[in-house]
């Protein structure tokens, strides 16, 4: 439903895409996990229409984005990152109009409108004006006015930032139920638990380009069943290296500087006391200490040297 | 939806929003008819033309010669009603102390003159204001008159010969040569003052404002709010957008327009002129190109501040210069020369040939053609420079 393919995006002499591909398909949530400024949105925002690629090309339901506009946006719903609704229409109108810019009338409407309000949480509220409601709550909103006109294609744009837990469940919920329908789902988020929890599909995005892609399986197969040890302190960086070659077995180095240090072992909980050990002997001080087993997270950091969240 | 219900569609609903404003409602529908009130009355009778009430100035003569009194009866010519000092009441029927406009005469004027001595006359007057400054072009109508006259009289004089009081009174009786004359063509020959000027000038005036500030600030509002990038991804083309955003502002345009022409007329009976639907037609072409023009300025702006200002400067300088505060026929003459290149001016001069001076409608075809043109052109470059973020 979604077709990227060597999609490029620069600003002046910043390319914030470089070469972006994949394919996103009817009936699932393909997750576009990443830091801040890895280009998710800058991707989404291609894919929406809104800015032009530099080059590459895109396909909505088998449309071109840029030569069959109007038809390629038919399918679409967008959740953009930054809240747009007006502030001073209230909820109900909020979606009416999103509703009825896609052509949606009379009872359908309401109905569909009534059914997001439902699930958004905002039933209760419908009425009043959002600028007198909470952040999470314009954040809800925000997102009901992208699928009121129940697209084939949902772009969401890191929807959920701002939103409380039990908020945040039932937004998954909404997303499921328009996936099982059939909807082709693409979701950024630079949280890994919600990639894990939330998406059928995925695709690691740094700098500008994926670093990994395929099923939350495929991609646990490529973490191993290494655990991934990290450490911070004063460290000696050379004295370490020479260090960690003699233990026995031998944990690979994924980064390793005078403040930090990240391992990657299998059944690193057994072995921690021994790599602590030889970590000391070298005069390092260690202020902190971290074992994670194999998940995403793990797996960034393996690809990239650095954490997702920093 | 077709493109006709799709345009239709979105400038429903920017109207909508546009109107949700407080601000917008209160410069729409109240501002008006204040301001109708302020400038009309200020200005009435201020002008100086036939019908208009005298303005009281205390007149402190102290020259023992004959020029001191013919500058007393240009003053008169010019609307203003001369009290000696010796008559004028100090309090009024309440007892509160009366202010007047004063100017003082010195002694010695006519001998000064006579000897081409400068001489100093002294006006004390209110502050500030509109009704003030039309005070002093008046009275310095009379004094720049006096003095041609007595130019006239001097070149004239036969070799040898003084001036005489004689002479200089005969003046009083030819046409003035000095005066600046204003002949407007048409049939009416008055200059608009007072509301026949007021209500169709704030009308012009506001409708820019309006949209300007209002229609020009929506689409940078929504800008700002991403509300464009949403509607980017709607299944509508750049044009049809575009011309949505164009007609909900024409229909503001439209609102401003139709609620002032009706206060003008309830409230203030304004009279139109035996033209009306030529009115209508200029007020509409009046109204696309505010429209393109608010358009221009909401795509190129930078911040919802920078249009709110840059919008309210334009409005204040294309009001001025096109004659929407005063008649341009009062006006200094390279202001009036101005008027021809501003929007404001090709609209005024069809409303005051249309309203005051009685011209028959083809009259201000001229004016609707430019205005229609200019909106085609402002709106052709708005819509190239229409961006959604
Ligand atoms: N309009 C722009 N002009 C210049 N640079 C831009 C623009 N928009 C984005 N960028 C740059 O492109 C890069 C990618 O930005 P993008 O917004 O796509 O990141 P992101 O993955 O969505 O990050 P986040 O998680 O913070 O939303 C960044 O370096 C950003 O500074
Ligand atoms: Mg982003």
């Amino acid at each position: 439903m979604i077709n990227v393919s060597e999609l490029q995006k620069s600003y002046g002499d910043l390319q914030a895409v470089k070469g972006v591909s994949f394919r996103a398909k009817a009936g699932t949530i393909f997750g576009l996990l990443g830091p801040n400024g890895a280009g998710k949105s800058t991707t989404i925002n291609c894919i929406s229409g809104l800015i032009k690629p530099t080059a590459g090309n895109i396909k909505v339901n088998g449309f071109d984005i840029i030569s069959e506009a109007t038809k390629a946006k038919q399918s679409l719903g967008v959740v953009p990152q930054e809240l747009a609704i007006y502030e001073d229409l209230s909820a109900l109108d909020n979606l009416r109009y999103w509703g009825a810019a896609y052509g949606l009338g009379g009872k359908a409407l309401e109905r569909r409108v009534n059914h997001v309000l439902e699930n958004i949480g905002l039933m209760d509220r419908a009425r009043d004006l959002p600028k007198n409601y909470s952040g999470g709550m314009k954040r809800r909103l925000n997102f009901g006015c992208g699928l009121v006109h129940e697209p084939k294609v949902l772009l969401l744009d890191e929807p959920t930032v701002g939103v409380d837990v039990q908020s945040r469940g039932r937004l998954f919920d909404l997303i499921k139920e328009e996936r099982d329908k059939g909807t082709c789902v693409l979701y950024t988020t630079h949280y890994m638990e919600e990639a894990e929890n939330l998406c059928d599909e995925l695709a690691i995005i740094d700098h500008g380009k994926i670093i990994a892609a395929g099923t939350l399986q495929d991609l646990r197969a490529q973490v191993g069943e290494n655990d991934i040890i990290q450490l911070s302190g004063v460290f000696n960086a050379k004295k370490l290296k020479a260090a960690i070659a003699k233990l026995k077995p031998t944990p690979e180095i994924l980064s390793l500087s005078d403040e930090s240090l990240a391992l990657a072992m299998k059944e690193a909980a057994r072995h921690l006391p021994a790599v602590l050990k030889a970590v000391s002997a070298t005069g390092a001080e260690i202020r902190e200490s971290r074992l994670t087993e194999p998940n995403l997270e793990s797996l960034f950091l393996k690809l990239t040297g650095t954490e997702l969240r920093a | 939806m077709n493109t006709l219900q799709i345009i239709l569609f979105l400038a429903f609903h920017d109207l909508k929003v546009i109107l949700k404003e407080r601000n917008t409602r209160v410069w729409l529908f109240v501002m008006p008819g204040i301001f109708f009130y302020f400038i009309g009355t200020v200005t009435q009778g201020g002008i100086g033309f036939p019908g208009n009430v005298a303005v009281p100035i205390l007149v402190e003569n102290e020259d023992a010669g004959y020029i001191g009194k013919h500058l007393e009866a240009r003053l008169a010519e010019n609307q203003f009603e001369i009290i000696r000092p010796e008559d004028a009441p100090r309090v009024n029927e309440d007892g509160e102390e009366i202010t007047y406009k004063t100017l003082n005469i010195p002694a010695n004027f006519t001998e000064n003159i006579l000897a081409q001595e400068q001489v100093t006359l002294t006006y004390t007057g209110r502050s500030a204001g509109l009704a003030n400054n039309y005070d002093l072009v008046r009275l310095q109508k009379a004094a720049y008159t006096t003095l041609g006259d007595i130019i006239v009289v001097a070149v004239n004089l036969p070799e040898g010969e003084v001036m005489s009081e004689a002479a200089m009174a005969a003046m009083l009786e030819v046409e003035a040569l000095t005066t600046l004359d204003v002949k407007p063509a048409g049939r009416r020959q008055i200059i608009p003052s007072g509301m026949q000027q007021a209500i169709p000038g704030t009308l012009v005036m506001f409708t820019l404002l309006v949209l300007l500030t209002s229609g020009a600030g929506m689409l940078m509002f929504e800008r700002e709010n991403q509300l464009l990038r949403r509607l980017a991804s709607v299944p509508f083309t750049r044009g049809q957008i575009v011309a949505g955003k164009w007609a909900g502002r024409m229909g503001l345009a439209v609102v401003q327009v139709v609620v002032a022409i009706f206060i003008g007329t309830i409230l203030f009976g304004m009279d139109w002129g035996h033209s009306l639907p030529m009115v209508l037609v200029i007020l509409l072409g009046w109204a696309a190109l505010c429209t393109s023009l608010a358009l221009l300025l909401g795509s190129i702006a930078k911040s919802e501040g920078q249009v709110t200002g840059f919008g309210v400067l334009t409005t204040m300088v294309l009001a001025a210069l096109g004659g929407a505060w005063w008649p341009i026929e009062i006006a200094p003459e390279w202001m009036q020369s101005l008027q021809m290149f501003t929007p404001t001016g090709w609209t005024m001069d069809a409303l005051h040939k249309l309203i005051s001076f009685d011209a028959h409608w083809t009259s201000a075809l001229p004016n609707l053609g430019i205005l229609l043109l200019a909106s085609l052109a402002v709106g052709w470059l708005a819509a190239r420079k229409f961006r959604f973020i």
